[in-house]
């Protein structure tokens, strides 16, 4: 006799859920200055 | 190449190349080859993005790299370069492919040109680095431009050419835009310059104004803003941030985006159809309208497939048409769709009849299908709108087996009388009332979902996606003008023998029919429910097949004064279900003579609709009339299975309530917990 518990694995588009906000530290970034025609007028 | 399939191929990619690796340290082998390629979980970058809060601001992405992975690469002897890279999504997604060659130079920023630093050594496991992109204008215009974010790394070796390799990519975990991560920071409690000043170019850029207010349901008001650009959706969603929503979830479908935000007990469901050039905004409170849980939770598997039943009719008492379908899930719980005809209650069509049978043939066939029939679960009871052949039956059901069921949810959408001028013509605001009454009275534990477009609704192994409700007919003049160019250019190569009036007459209130669709067990099954033509132009205008393709179609509006044709080869369903009864056992309709549907719809509908219904003539073999019949589809790993019970009677002689794991329910008695 086999039974099983899950819990399913559905896809979902979420943004809220998985976003990082580890904002405080900033010296460890690597900075990548944007080129200035990426952008309009 | 299209980017699904490029996210495809790099995932396929990924799992072939992720056996070889385990292959190969699993053996003690030398490593070497494809078996160097990184799993999706030895090298990523993380879902969604950062923000920097301190001067120069800019949006930061953060790779990482399992410590086991690295440092297998180092003891085989190879010098590893880890670098990034960061372009606008518009070009990611014009590319062949998300690297530097694709890309071309000025398409993207690389780390390389800078000294890399580690933000983090081998913390739980992983080694990880954050690239940022600095120098971004302080306008709204570059705040809502989208960027992507993809590690790299290349191995070096003497004696071997370099290879490198790039992380997965999609475009829903891996793009951001500046406001995007500052609606997501500020609603954290982030509230530092670098955030709020975005916020605040949304607020002051979003200068749409009201077209229309519409109180679409008795629960919900709508409104339908004009004047807008293609930057006035992001700007919305960031001035509700600013005033203090938060985003509850959100779901793409096509182009189209719809958001559910809170704050306290308020509700804005933000629909953006960019096709259309439509912002329709929904205000509802919790006191009304229950959110919809974001995911399924856990539950017992009792079996391993997915039961899904038309329900029969009873032709033999005179019902010509009405639906009802039910789905029987994993653990035995229920997703039940209408459930039937009655005229119970506030019906003036074929008054020599009573209620007819739907609702108890609806509940012995939910105890015949349950694990114990004394514990029937629905999950989500839909009503796709007000009519007596589809939520008729709901309510006599209710006065005799409410106390023998739990229904968790129940989802639907009422219209108000601005949406629908011919509201209760048929007796539907009564029906409605009485329904509401015996949710409110009799099933106090479920919760009532309002159904509106781009939700998903889970239901154990089920997800429920809806397409669309009539809040997206509201005011929708230019869909008139569609469905009459429609409704035209087809009558020029159909023989007209319905009256066009007559069409109008009946799809109005059709309009009202909720579309969506439920997936389970790797099939796709799109319900239309009573769609008319209106509804089919605008899921035409805003779906094309990625979102309408589907295993499994119900046929609009019983197959007569229905969907546009278009609507069937664009679903090209394997599986018809048609919710009809016909032969010799159909009836008239009121105040006609003999009427045979099917003679009417081969009549009267030559286009798309019936390439799926018919052949040479006859019925094809894949279409499944509903008459006193229960058909029964089987949903098991990506496949269908049809059996057929010729009416209720041979169904519930069969044995379809055994379990996939044997196992045996003994109920105990009422009286040991009393």
């Amino acid at each position: 006799m086999k039974k099983t518990y899950i819990t399913p694995d559905l896809t979902y588009v979420n943004l809220m859920n998985e976003d990082i906000l580890t904002t405080s530290v900033t010296d460890v970034d690597i900075v990548l200055e944007a080129p200035e025609n990426w952008f309009g007028q | 190449m299209k980017l699904k399939q490029l996210i495809s191929w790099v995932l396929l990619c990924g799992l072939m190349l992720s056996s070889l690796t385990v292959s190969a340290l699993a053996n003690g082998s030398s490593v070497g080859g494809g078996s160097l390629a990184p799993t999706a979980d030895d090298f990523y970058v993380e879902r969604g993005a950062s923000i920097r809060t301190e001067a120069p601001y800019g949006i930061r992405f953060t790779v990482n790299v399992s410590s086991t992975y690295k440092n297998m690469l180092e003891n085989a002897g190879y010098t590893v370069t880890y670098g990034a890279l960061i372009a606008p999504t518009e070009k990611v997604e014009a590319a062949t492919a998300f690297t530097k060659e694709a890309l071309g130079n000025g398409g993207y920023v690389d780390s390389s040109d800078k000294p890399f630093l580690w933000s983090a050594e081998d913390v739980d496991g992983k080694w990880q680095y954050r690239v940022a992109l600095v120098g971004i204008p302080e306008n709204w215009s570059s705040y809502a431009l989208d960027f992507s974010g993809i590690g790299y790394l290349t191995l070096s070796k003497q004696g071997e050419a370099d290879k490198t390799y790039y992380t997965a990519y999609s475009k829903a975990d891996h793009s951001r835009s500046v406001a995007d991560v500052a609606c997501r920071a500020y609603e954290k409690g982030i509230d530092k310059t670098a955030v709020t000043s975005v916020l605040n170019a949304g607020k002051a850029y979003f200068t749409a104004t009201k077209a229309k207010t519409v109180k679409s349901s008795p629960s919900t008001t709508q409104d339908i803003y004009e004047n807008l650009t293609a930057l006035s959706h992001k700007a919305y969603l960031t001035a509700l941030v600013k005033d203090g929503y938060t985003l509850y979830t959100d779901n793409t479908l096509g182009n189209n985006v719809y958001s559910t935000f809170t704050k306290g007990t308020e509700i804005r469901t933000v629909l953006w159809m960019p096709n259309e050039d439509e912002l329709r905004v929904m205000s509802e409170t919790t006191a009304t309208t229950s959110l919809p849980a974001l995911k399924a939770g856990s539950y017992e598997k009792l079996y391993d497939s997915t039961e899904l039943l038309q329900l029969g009719l009873n032709a033999q008492q005179g019902v010509y048409s009405g639906m009802g379908y039910v789905f029987r899930l994993h653990d035995g719980s229920f997703i039940v769709i209408d459930g039937g005809y009655s005229n119970h209650v506030g019906h003036n069509c074929d008054s020599g009849n009573t209620d007819s049978g739907n609702a108890e043939q609806l509940f012995e066939v939910l105890a015949h299908l349950a694990p114990d029939p004394q514990r029937i679960t629905i999950a989500a009871w839909i009503f796709t709108h007000g009519h007596y052949d589809h939520l008729g039956a709901f309510v006599r059901f209710s006065e005799l087996y409410a106390d023998q069921v739990t229904v968790e949810q129940f989802i639907y959408n009422r219209p108000t009388n601005e949406v629908c001028s011919n509201l209760g013509g048929d007796g539907e605001e009564e029906r409605w009332n009485a329904t509401e009454t015996a949710i409110a009275t009799q099933y106090t534990g479920a919760k009532t979902v309002t159904a509106h477009p781009g939700q998903v609704i889970y239901a154990r192994n089920a997800k429920i996606t809806v397409l669309y409700t009539h809040d997206l007919h509201a005011l929708c003049q230019d869909v008139s003008d569609y469905d009459s160019k429609l409704y035209n250019a087809e009558a020029e190569t159909e023989n007209k023998e319905l009256d066009t009036s007559t069409v109008y007459r009946y799809s109005q209130y059709n309009n009202t029919s909720l579309v969506f669709t439920v997936e389970a067990d790797g099939i796709k099954t799109l319900f239309p429910a009573d769609s008319s033509r209106d509804t089919g132009a605008i899921l035409l205008a805003l779906y094309d097949a990625s979102v309408l393709k589907s295993d499994i179609m119900q046929v609009a509006h019983h197959g007569v004064q229905q969907t546009a044709d278009n609507i069937y080869s664009t679903v090209a369903p394997t599986y018809v279900l048609w919710p009809l009864s016909t032969g010799e056992r159909s009836k008239p309709l009121p105040g006609t003579d003999d009427f045979d549907f099917i003679q009417c719809v081969k009549a009267s509908w030559k286009g798309g609709i019936n390439s799926y219904f018919f052949e040479n003539g006859t019925l094809k073999s894949t279409v499944y009339l509903a008459n006193d019949d229960i058909n029964m589809l089987t949903l098991k790993n990506g496949t269908v299975t049809h059996t057929f019970y010729e009416d209720k009677a041979a169904f519930l002689a069969s044995n379809e309530n055994t379990t996939a794991y044997g196992d045996i329910y003994l109920s105990a008695p009422q009286s040991w917990f009393e």
